[in-house]
């Protein structure tokens, strides 16, 4: 997969979860950025994410999956 | 999101995966429906994390109609705030509380210190501090509680004698649960939630999650909380009268294998020398066991009558023609049988579940009567699961009117075909041989008093739910005047049908609660209990009794009831609530065609 292809999948999973706009899913997004991605949202984020991609996360990954990119990476790194 | 596709995702079985991602969404189009919900104020006591409990709990609870305001303990003082107490906790005041606690609450996940420990001196302790906690809930709250019990443990310390040795801890856990079934059976107020069906339902393998309590202190693995939610939501759901309380049935590969017009009577499969017919058969047993608790059958299928008839009459049938409390069998859309079953049977059609095999019958009925549940599968098998899991005829009071109910409904439709052959309407009452027994709020009613209260929609002038514990206040404050009242005739018990409570103001008496159920309408019985009300005004010296109505998407057919009772109108609003007074002098007993028992 390409970083454009997850990018795609994963907006519409946070217009669903966290009901932002499409197009302001960025790489740049991130908790810090954005004030509808609290903690609360992080957690079923990150659970709808792990059902997109047919993935599981460990405790220390999931810590970290606090912006897009880092997102994006994290996908890419475990579908490799 | 449009609301009936939000419902259908909310309608069992659901995905989880999808419920989570589209919660927001889903959330939205529930709160956008244009009508009245029920609101009722919920505290969440928990052993651990219970915002996304809550927040789950109430997507069911919107849909259901009733709109949740909700408490939550600070994190895990579920303990301390039933024996300590709380004051935003009693600030609050609760229709209910739901105690989420689990296996994970037992203090041997506790120590850190396991040198020398005796299990058994644990265990009693446990159950100790579990029957303090209880106890104080039962003393604070007189609402209903809803608590948990424990599912197994995260792992079998002895292996396959866990369960069983003394030292195992699911041998724990089964003490736990043993000390609880204890207590509810002391307490109708307590029900339990069957977390250790749930959790072996779903998965024991996936629900404890190593993730989820270590990061968020989740009791059980998030995937699984719509699945509890609903779970949950089934008994409030219950305890607010919305249980379904029909079984509506096809009859062809349905009720049996085989279509009975084309294979015969012969034909038809529904007996234990074959499998598919033995599958049918273990339906129809199902469905059997469900009208001992008061669920009515109907049939809804396209066949001569004849021919229906001949199928349930099978030598192998379990469920005879007189099992049901209507059958329709014509040509016509199922829709319109659907319409005119809830007619016949003075049921409103939300409380109809819809069991078919021909997913094209169902989807109509989904399309034109969306209120009918249908319940989807593809082979027979999994019908009875399927209604089981889905929860709509939770159990939350068991009386003994229930086992009767079935039989209660032919029974009026006996009375409805006795009626067509009488010329004059007062003769008809009269060969009825009615008899009113006049029992009030004895403590032997109280609980079929309150189950009434809370469910009765149609005939019910106020609509005001009250729990047992408030009727019970209401029997012993000396300022309430407390009816109830059981109908008999010659064909049958009807058991306790008509509740009125009025209650002294000044120099009146204002009925804050006359309900009746329908299948004794028109009857006389409303004459009955206005004469013991207004005697009752009498007796206490009042002047007048006053009547309001306030109009509810159900009750129309009692909007000129104290009108036609002779009542004057003396306000009434722009949303149709009307308050109307009778004066005590004014009144003259009405004359009825029932006997009462004991005069």
């Amino acid at each position: 997969m390409t970083r454009e292809e997850v990018l795609e999948r994963l907006s519409e999973v946070f217009e669903d979860v966290l009901e932002i706009d499409d197009d302001k899913v960025t790489e740049e997004l991130s908790q810090d950025t954005c004030e509808d991605w609290d903690s609360l949202g992080q957690i079923t984020l990150l659970v709808s994410v792990e059902n997109e991609f047919g993935l599981k996360f460990s405790a220390e990954e999931m810590a970290e999956m606090k912006s897009v990119a880092k997102i994006i990476d994290t996908v890419l790194a475990k579908e490799a | 999101m449009e609301l009936q596709e939000a419902k259908q995702f909310l309608s069992y079985p659901f995905d989880s995966a999808l419920l989570v991602r589209k919660r927001g969404p889903i959330q939205k189009a529930l709160e956008a429906q244009d009508k009245e919900f029920l609101e009722k104020r919920i505290a969440i006591l928990g052993g651990s994390t219970t915002q996304q409990v809550a927040s789950f709990l109430e997507l069911f609870l919107l849909s259901e109609g009733i709109r949740p305001v909700f408490y939550q303990s600070s994190y895990a003082r579920f303990w301390e705030d039933a024996v300590f107490g709380n004051p935003e906790l009693d600030e609050f005041n609760p229709d209910l509380v739901f105690v989420h606690t689990t296996i994970r609450n037992a203090k041997i996940f506790e120590l850190r210190d396991v040198e020398g420990f005796d299990q058994g001196k644990l265990i009693e302790e446990d159950i100790a501090r579990f029957n303090q906690f209880w106890e104080a809930l039962t003393t604070k709250f007189s609402c209903p509680i809803i608590q948990n019990n424990f599912e197994r443990p995260p792992y079998r310390l002895l292996g396959n004698q866990d369960i069983c040795d003394a030292r195992g801890l699911g041998y724990y856990a089964r003490a736990l649960n043993s000390a609880l079934y204890d207590f509810v059976s002391g307490h109708d107020t307590f029900f339990i939630h069957d977390i250790e069906g749930l959790a072996a339902d779903l998965g024991m393998l996936n629900w404890h999650d190593s993730e989820d309590w270590c990061m968020y202190k989740n009791a059980f693995a998030a995937a699984f909380l719509p699945d509890y939610a609903y779970s949950v939501s089934r008994i409030i759901k219950a305890l607010y009268g919305k249980n379904k309380k029909a079984v509506i049935l096809d009859l062809d590969n349905t009720l049996w294998h085989g279509v009975v017009g084309d294979d015969g009577v012969d034909g038809i499969l529904m007996g234990t020398e074959n499998a598919t017919g033995e599958q049918h058969r273990e339906l129809q047993i199902y469905l059997r066991n469900l009208t001992t608790l008061g669920t009515i059958l109907a049939v809804n299928s396209k066949n001569e009558m004849e021919n229906a008839v001949a199928g349930l009459e099978h030598p192998d049938s379990v469920l005879p023609p007189e099992k049901f409390a209507s059958i329709k069998a014509n040509w016509n859309p199922k829709s319109v049988n659907m319409e005119e079953l809830a007619d016949d049977l003075n049921l409103g059609i939300d409380s109809f579940l819809f069991v078919d095999d021909n997913p094209a019958e169902r989807e109509i009925i989904s399309q034109q009567i969306p209120e009918v549940e249908c319940v989807p599968f593809d082979n027979v098998g999994q019908v009875a699961a399927r209604i089981d899991r889905g929860g709509y005829f939770e159990v939350t009071s068991y009386t003994e009117d229930d086992a009767k109910r079935a039989e209660m409904y032919r029974q009026n439709a006996q009375r409805k075909s006795a009626e067509r052959s009488f010329a004059d309407y007062d003769s008809y009452l009269a060969s009825l041989e009615m008899v009113a027994d006049d029992v009030d709020f004895a403590d032997e009613y109280m609980a079929r008093i309150a189950q009434l209260t809370n469910k009765t929609n149609q005939f019910n002038l106020t609509t005001r739910r009250f729990t047992e514990d408030d009727m019970k206040g209401f029997r012993e404050d000396g300022s309430h005047v407390c009816l109830a009242t059981k109908l008999a005739d010659k064909f049958g018990d009807n058991g306790l049908v008509s509740i009125v409570v009025g209650e002294e103001q000044g120099n009146t008496l204002e009925v804050i609660l006359w309900l009746m159920s329908c299948r004794v309408m028109k009857r006389g019985l409303e004459d009955h209990m206005l004469n013991r009300l207004v005697a009752a005004a009498a007796d206490r010296g009042l002047e007048k009794v006053v009547g309001r109505y306030l109009p509810t998407a159900k009750n129309k057919m009692v909007k000129d009831l104290y009108k036609d009772y002779g009542f004057t109108l003396v306000e009434e609003d722009a949303e149709g609530n009307a308050i109307w007074e009778l004066k005590v002098s004014d009144f003259a007993p009405r004359i009825t065609q029932i006997s009462i028992e004991g005069a």
